[in-house]
């Protein structure tokens, strides 16, 4: 019983808050795949983008996310359709680049730099970073402008590099682990940035994380790949209506079973059981309902396939 | 479950809000806003922070926000007055104070005097001057 | 879109000065320093040079310094090509460049340009004006502060100005002369590694010997040593009047000799272009540039 299979995507024509149908997505994508020699990295999908969203890209390590968003900033080609901001990022990526920000998942500044440096040199290859926003928001870290790059720590090189990303104005930031190394103030610093700056209404986020729960507030849509297929594209306004959990005594655990649910778990203690749609109206009255977190339903949508043999 | 709200308006809030598992963020979003309301937080007649300043306060996807306010005009505690904003209803506190009464008297306390019950507390041993 | 472009462009010949500069002032400068260092202590080689009269053994200073900076840079700058192509991948910094609109072929140019005719051409400016500083401290260990009354500093400048625009031609050919020898080596540098280097040698010379040996055809041999030539020629006395006349240069008297010498050296360089050894070996780094980019392309 493959449970994943079921939760397909829905079609890119069903999207999930309002848009017009002559408004052009920022990103758009179809039968897209990528694949290095005989892995297949990205597995024909398809999904578009709205502007106005801040969208996580979840996957377990390998499933594809940092693939996926390279192809989204023309680092490499697959076949199928993808239009980042109406181009093609493969071969037009000159041009994309002036209009997105884009944070790999690596940190990756250069060693030898000051950061006076970095800042000039970003000021004179990218149209629209700001100087002037790059060194307040620089301010409000521990990195100084006459600091060497190889002379700071991990967590202060991201801070770094956070900051410089933020002082771009683009429509479309693509981020791939943004926030890995940095401690909880700086994180929250950084989604408080987020919400602050970039959720107008008319700029677009595509974050990959590992830290889910931190950041699922933030989200509004959310995107699971799962060894390379997109098992789940969903605004959190229809998962909260698509997907139900039940918490219930251990004497209900057989009759949870037989009504086959996407995942069963502990939540607090308690024997728990994740479905898609509504549970049967005789369990309903068995448990308790509640929020299925979106941990969870990251656990129930991509589970290795040992776990998933173990539970069959 | 800790949470925090957050009265300030200042936009650096510290307090980390977390949210439980029992209903939808906005739902959840909504109750404490409702609870201000009840608070007088905003008085009737006036005007709700913006959408954008509630975001960034509770640090939440400020689509989020909007369903949350969706949710309490839907119950009739505020209402949107086009271009400048959400406003509370008048009558909201009454009405939001008479919602919140039911729910007491037809939920919370029986349980509240079950418990009560069988811990062999009566009336006399509840001290109401405690402040 | 264009002034985007300038802007880019400019911004990328910045990286390479800032990332490179002190190296590049060090590696020039280091024989100079020495030198002057030494001068209180050693005696001053000169040979028949010392003979001359004040203003020529000024020239003459000048000119030395000129050269041996310019060939201290070039044997720097010759080792270092070959890591540049992989300059940025080890400390994964080249996602972050890629991060950045800049197309690869912009980003190549500019550092070749950097790392080819602007430092080679700073080496002739700075061996310039530590050459005047050796002048000035050579002949005053000649003959004291008296004679640099009696060099005709005056007469300098023209012969002076002329010289450094015949290596600044010199330079520019020189590059595009031993431009297939150099983006070789920066190819195989770029998609073997550190084997990339080895490997050229080895294939070349393996070729060569078999070629030679077996087969009696030196063409490998051959080929290299026209490209070499011509580029030292394009460089410097394209005319080859050293070696045939050793005492040529000391005839040379007078800003008119050396101007005139200057512009006929030049227009003979220019001409020498007019070979299938130059044009083929730009063919050689024209096809090398496209696998740079190619190899760019493919980092991630």
């Amino acid at each position: 019983m493959n449970n994943a299979a079921t939760i397909a995507s829905p079609a890119p024509s069903s999207t999930p808050l309002t848009s017009t149908p002559t408004m052009s997505h920022l990103i758009e994508a179809r039968d897209f795949s990528l694949r290095y020699g005989r892995k297949t990295a990205v597995d024909n999908i398809s999904f578009s983008i709205p502007k106005g969203r801040v969208v996580g890209l979840l996957g377990h390590n390998g499933a594809g996310k940092t693939s996926l968003m390279k192809a989204m900033v023309g680092l490499i080609g697959g076949t199928g359709e993808l239009k980042v901001l109406g181009l093609d990022p493969r071969n037009q990526r000159g041009e994309l680049l002036e209009s997105l920000s884009y944070i790999p998942d690596v940190a990756v500044l250069p060693r030898w730099a000051r950061v006076h440096e970095l800042i000039t040199l970003m000021s004179g290859l990218q149209p629209r970073f700001s100087a002037e926003r790059a060194r307040t928001l620089l301010k409000r870290t521990s990195v100084g402008t006459q600091d060497k790059v190889k002379s700071l720590s991990k967590g202060m090189v991201t801070q770094l590099h956070l900051a410089l990303i933020a002082a771009i104005d683009t429509k479309l930031m693509i981020l791939d682990e943004p926030t890995l190394g940095l401690d909880v103030m700086s994180r929250k610093s950084f989604y408080e940035m987020l919400i602050d700056e970039w959720c107008d209404g008319e700029r677009s986020v595509i974050i990959s994380t590992h830290q889910v729960e931190e950041i699922e507030t933030l989200l509004s849509d959310v995107m699971m790949l799962d060894e390379g297929k997109l098992v789940l594209n969903i605004s959190l306004e229809a998962m909260d209506s698509r997907f139900v959990a039940l918490s219930h005594d251990a004497s209900a655990a057989d009759a949870v079973a037989s009504a086959h649910p996407l995942l069963r778990y502990r939540q607090q203690g308690r024997p728990a059981a994740l479905f898609d749609g509504e549970p049967p109206e005789h369990l309903q009255a068995l448990g308790q309902r509640f929020r299925p977190s979106l941990v969870d339903l990251f656990m129930a949508l991509t589970r290795k396939p040992e776990l998933r043999a173990r539970q069959d | 479950m800790v949470c925090y709200i957050s009265n300030t308006p200042a936009s650096a809030s510290t307090a980390m809000q977390t949210w439980n598992d029992s209903a939808p963020i906005y739902q959840q979003l909504a109750d404490r806003l409702a609870v201000q309301l009840l608070d007088g937080s905003p008085p009737e007649g006036e005007a709700l922070p913006s959408v954008r300043h509630l975001a960034s306060q509770y640090v939440i996807n400020p689509l989020t926000v909007t369903r949350a306010l969706q949710a309490l005009v839907d119950t009739d505690l505020i209402e949107s007055r086009r271009g400048l904003g959400m406003f509370v209803r008048s009558g909201a506190r009454e009405r939001l104070l008479q919602a919140k009464r039911e729910q007491f008297l037809h939920t919370e306390w029986p349980q509240l005097r079950d418990k009560l019950r069988r811990l062999g507390l009566s009336a006399q041993d509840l001290n109401w001057e405690a402040s | 879109m264009s002034t985007h472009f300038q802007t880019r462009f400019k911004t990328l010949l910045q990286r390479e000065w800032m990332q490179h500069h002190m190296g590049w002032l060090i590696a020039m400068l280091i024989l100079p320093v020495i030198a002057l260092v030494a001068l209180p202590f050693g005696g001053v080689q000169l040979g028949e040079a010392r003979d001359l009269p004040a203003t020529e053994l000024a020239g003459v200073v000048i000119g030395l310094t000129m050269l041996a900076v310019w060939g201290i840079t070039l044997l720097m700058t010759g080792f270092s090509l070959p890591g540049l192509a992989r300059r940025d991948h080890q400390d994964r910094s080249i996602e972050f460049w890629l991060s950045l609109p800049a197309s690869h072929s912009e980003s190549l140019v500019a550092t070749l340009f950097m790392h080819t005719l602007f430092v080679l051409g700073l080496a002739l400016c700075v061996g310039m004006l530590s050459g005047l500083v050796m002048a000035l401290a050579i002949t005053l260990k000649l003959g004291g502060f008296g004679i640099w009354l009696q060099v005709s500093w005056f007469q300098l400048v023209g012969p002076a100005l002329a010289v450094l625009a015949r290596l600044a031609l010199g330079t520019v050919l020189f590059t595009l002369w031993m431009a297939p020898i150099f983006m070789v080596f920066m190819v195989a540098a770029a998609w073997l590694k550190r084997w990339g280097v080895p490997a050229v040698i080895t294939a070349v010379v393996a070729t060569g010997i078999t070629l030679k040996e077996v087969y009696g055809n030196a063409i490998v041999w051959k080929l290299l040593g026209e490209q070499v030539t011509g580029a030292g020629s394009a460089f410097f006395d394209s005319m080859h009047l050293i070696g045939e006349n050793p005492s040529v240069q000391i005839e040379l008297k007078g800003v008119g000799d050396v101007l005139g010498w200057a512009a006929r050296d030049a227009t003979e360089a220019l001409a020498q272009t007019a070979s299938p050894h130059f044009i083929g070996g730009l063919v050689v780094a024209g096809i090398c540039f496209a696998l740079l980019v190619l190899h760019r392309r493919n980092s991630h």
